[in-house]
């Protein structure tokens, strides 16, 4: 009798052991709340859905699409030389830095819930590994500027003819596209014209949302 | 003393309870364990990492490698088993990106014997690649800024990588130059700059006014 | 109740089990040495030999013509390595006025060679642009070139150089029996204190490139005084070798034999070696790689139109005389910064006029009009 009793304190046991083990199964890693695993990250990237190229975002430069976050990764010196219109600098070796509530400065500018960031710098190394970081911390639609400015310049600044023997339709309009842009991001003869009215108003509304993101910061 | 004899005689009973007890624990180790790869650093460390660039080669180290033939290196390459059939850098193996984690392939990155240089079609998979597997605690990978194509057409056919010490993230051209000097609509070249120059100067001030606030508190 | 707390201790080693594993074995991080080269030039001509071997390939020598740079001059990045004096009196126009030693430093520093189609090194007379061009190409700079007679071939203003160095003062005194090659020997020793190839080829070239053209050029009074006292390299093909050479030359063949599979090492590491062809250019280019390699070579000024370009005229085997004829008429921009007369001509207002979007805008001398703005 004290044996069976003993028995069913065992099995008892086991079958408690047996429902852990299978919450365990289903438990969530506690860091994969924060973070996308490795597997995922990878995973994401082969989806090839991680770049922009750049006639996409010039487009929606031309366009002042205000869903677009553009972020300068480089360093503020390089920043200050030249950047693309509309965006705001956060060196890499910033890009983790937190607030006095421990939440990550990125957070409160980026707003990853309304906006698309795309990180671009020189090339592509540095925006991947920002690339990374962000998507790593679960940050949403991100993505990075193919080939950095480099490839900006070799293809919006310096736009080349295609060969007139093999291009296609395509290539025709992609090069008119480019030939446009490049106009657009000239900035000779400035002051040439007159006629700076509802086109300035219009090219600095986000800049006044900025500032009142700013504000916000500054507040609290 | 009374309590000893509450361990009885070992029964039957206790032997299926511990067998099954140590099995279930075994399943979920193992179901646990699957769940791997797991992050070993954590993001402020693995910035740390990427942030000190020794693991980087550039140019003129991959020629060496190249040229050198130097068994202390085994190039990865991370491109698709397509592509690597087309061409790749002679005596390169090939780990598509998607299967960096495979079982098969985890003695090539596990080891100490030799440094493995991860390069893919651009340096953003060559960056990814060896973030995750750093990430994770393997030692001995190498990062190149450039990808597979460079290699090929600026290094092996001929040592030729634009500029001496090649670095992709090095700015080819003189960006403001070209934009200044480049003819734009008029409109443009006033509110173009001035966006730029607003839009900059609120992360400055924003970065300051944090640093200040939490140095009050 | 010894048993439950047995059986908690079991739950909790459990518990722990779960979390304490970490399936990640721990990796030793192999350290690369960093130990010196024991053999460097060695390792120097190896590397130079498998990365495209340039001095013996199809490239070499990186010249480029005048009509060329005048035709597509807005592509290319000139760098005129002439004294400011002469600059200002005239030069090419968008041409940046570098000094010959610090060319390397502008192209590493101020200027990417990449973002242009191509970097024109432009001198007096070819044979300095062509020695640095060399050292550049050797470093991987694959995109530079040196102007063929250099300002010579530009405009009769700038080609005094090569007009006042052609004559016929040798002729007399040329040889036609071939001379054999020096056995094979040694590499000359160098002592970088390198750890590998590249290193190596870097401090070697920063050293020629710092010291200049002037301890790497010798003039045909001195060799014909006494030919003995060097080993002269006849850069010619071999039929053209035989019509007539300096005394003693030994001829190698062009673009081919400058390697250690060929004639390399038959080069003597401890005398002199004059290299010479037409017009000192191509053997420039090989001078400055066998300097690199830490050779006592030295090119041969003008090569042999400066002693025999009558013969070089009139034999038509020679061919490769320089005349007047080579000299172009190209405009002349006068003046210190190329941003002056840029502004002065009131370009910003033509280039509005015409979009010319389809021109890449690579090039230098528009900064300066926005300098000057």
């Amino acid at each position: 009798m004290e044996h069976k009793k003993q028995l069913r304190i065992y099995l008892l046991l086991t079958a408690v052991f047996m429902v852990l083990a299978i919450i365990m199964f289903f438990l969530p890693d506690k860091r994969v709340d924060k973070e996308l695993s490795p597997r995922t990250l990878i995973k994401l990237y082969n989806h090839g859905n991680a770049y922009y190229s750049v006639d996409k975002v010039a487009k929606m430069i031309i366009d002042e699409n205000p869903a677009l976050q553009l972020v300068d990764v480089r360093s503020e010196a390089e920043f200050a030389e030249f950047s693309l219109p509309g965006a705001i600098n956060i060196p890499l070796e910033k890009i983790l830095e937190k607030d006095e509530h421990n939440n990550y400065v990125w957070k409160e500018y980026l707003r990853p819930e309304k906006k698309i960031t795309v990180f671009y710098s020189n090339g592509d190394l540095k925006a991947a590994q920002a690339w990374t970081l962000a998507t790593r911390l679960r940050m949403d639609k991100v993505f990075m500027l193919e080939g950095g400015l480099n490839n900006w310049f070799d293809k919006i600044m310096t736009p080349e003819a295609p060969k007139a023997t093999t291009a296609t339709p395509e290539e025709y309009a992609a090069y008119e596209f480019r030939k446009m842009a490049k106009t657009f991001f000239g900035r000779a003869n400035a002051g040439q014209a007159a006629s700076i009215t509802a086109e300035e108003n219009a090219n600095s509304a986000p800049v006044v949302k900025k500032k009142k993101v700013v504000s916000e910061g500054g507040g609290c | 003393m009374e309590e000893r004899k509450d361990y009885g005689p070992v029964t039957i009973g206790h032997l299926v309870g511990v067998i099954i007890f140590s099995l279930i624990l075994l399943i979920g180790l193992v179901a646990y364990n699957s769940k791997s790869p797991r992050y070993v650093l954590s993001p402020d460390e693995s910035l740390a990492h990427i942030s000190a660039e020794a693991k980087q080669l550039d140019a003129p180290m991959m020629a060496e490698v190249v040229i050198s033939n130097d068994s202390l290196y085994r190039i990865i390459d991370l491109r698709s088993p397509r592509l690597f059939m087309n061409k790749h850098i002679p005596g390169s193996v090939n780990i598509p990106m998607g299967r960096l984690f495979d079982k098969e392939f985890e003695s090539i990155f596990n080891q100490h014997e030799r440094i493995n240089i991860l390069i893919g079609g651009t340096s953003a998979e060559s960056a990814i690649a060896y973030m995750m597997l750093n990430d994770e605690g393997f030692k001995n990978i190498r990062l190149v800024s450039f990808g597979v194509d460079f290699v090929l057409t600026n290094i092996i056919a001929k040592f030729a990588p634009l500029n001496g010490k090649y670095d992709e993230e090095r700015s080819i051209y003189n960006y403001a130059k070209i934009v200044n000097e480049t003819p734009g609509f008029s409109i443009d070249a006033t509110a173009a700059p001035a966006s730029v120059e607003e839009t900059s100067a609120p992360v400055k001030k924003k970065k300051s006014s944090g640093n200040q606030e939490s140095g009050g508190c | 109740m010894r048993k439950f707390n047995f059986i908690l201790i079991v739950l909790i080693a459990g518990v722990f089990s779960f979390f304490a594993c970490n399936n990640q074995a721990a990796q030793e991080e192999i350290v690369v040495g960093q130990t010196n080269l024991a053999n460097e030039s060695e390792a120097l001509v190896n590397f130079l030999e498998k990365s495209g071997d340039y001095i013996n390939s199809a490239e070499s020598p990186s010249l480029i013509d005048a009509n060329d740079v005048s035709e597509n001059g807005k592509k290319y990045l000139v760098l005129d390595i002439r004294i400011n004096e002469d600059y200002v009196a005239g030069h090419i126009d968008g041409a940046i006025n570098t000094p010959a030693n610090e060319v390397l430093q502008y192209l590493e520093l101020t200027e990417s060679a990449a973002a242009y189609e191509k970097v024109v090194i432009a001198c007096y007379s070819g044979q300095n642009a062509s020695y640095i061009t060399s050292v550049l190409r050797m470093l991987g700079y694959g995109n530079v070139y040196a102007l063929k007679f250099g300002m010579s071939s530009w405009n009769k203003a700038t080609a005094s150089h090569w007009l006042e160095n052609i004559s016929n003062k040798f002729v007399a005194q040329l040889e036609q029996n071939g001379n054999p090659k020096n056995a094979k020997s040694a590499l000359p020793q160098l002592n970088t204190e390198s750890a590998n190839a590249y290193d190596v080829l870097y401090k070697q070239a920063f050293k020629v490139l710092d010291e200049g053209l002037n301890p790497a050029k010798i003039k045909a009074e001195e060799v014909f005084a006494d030919p003995s006292k060097y080993y002269i390299i006849n850069y010619w093909p071999l039929e053209q070798y035989a019509v007539g050479h300096i005394p003693g030359a030994v001829q190698y063949q062009p673009k081919k034999t400058l390697a250690t599979s060929r004639d390399l090492t038959t080069l003597p590491s401890d005398k002199p070696i004059v290299v010479y062809c037409y017009t000192g250019q191509n053997a420039a280019f090989v001078t400055a790689f066998l300097r690199v390699l830490g050779y006592d070579a030295k090119v041969l000024l003008y090569g042999a139109n400066f002693f025999m370009n009558g013969k070089m005229k009139s034999d038509p085997i020679l061919g490769n005389a320089f005349s007047v004829e080579k000299i172009n008429n190209f405009p002349l921009t006068e003046g210190e910064e190329p941003s002056k007369m840029v502004v002065k001509a009131g370009l910003a207002s033509q280039k509005a006029d015409e979009p010319k979007a389809g021109v890449p805008v690579k090039k230098k001398k528009e900064v300066s009009e926005a300098g000057g703005c």
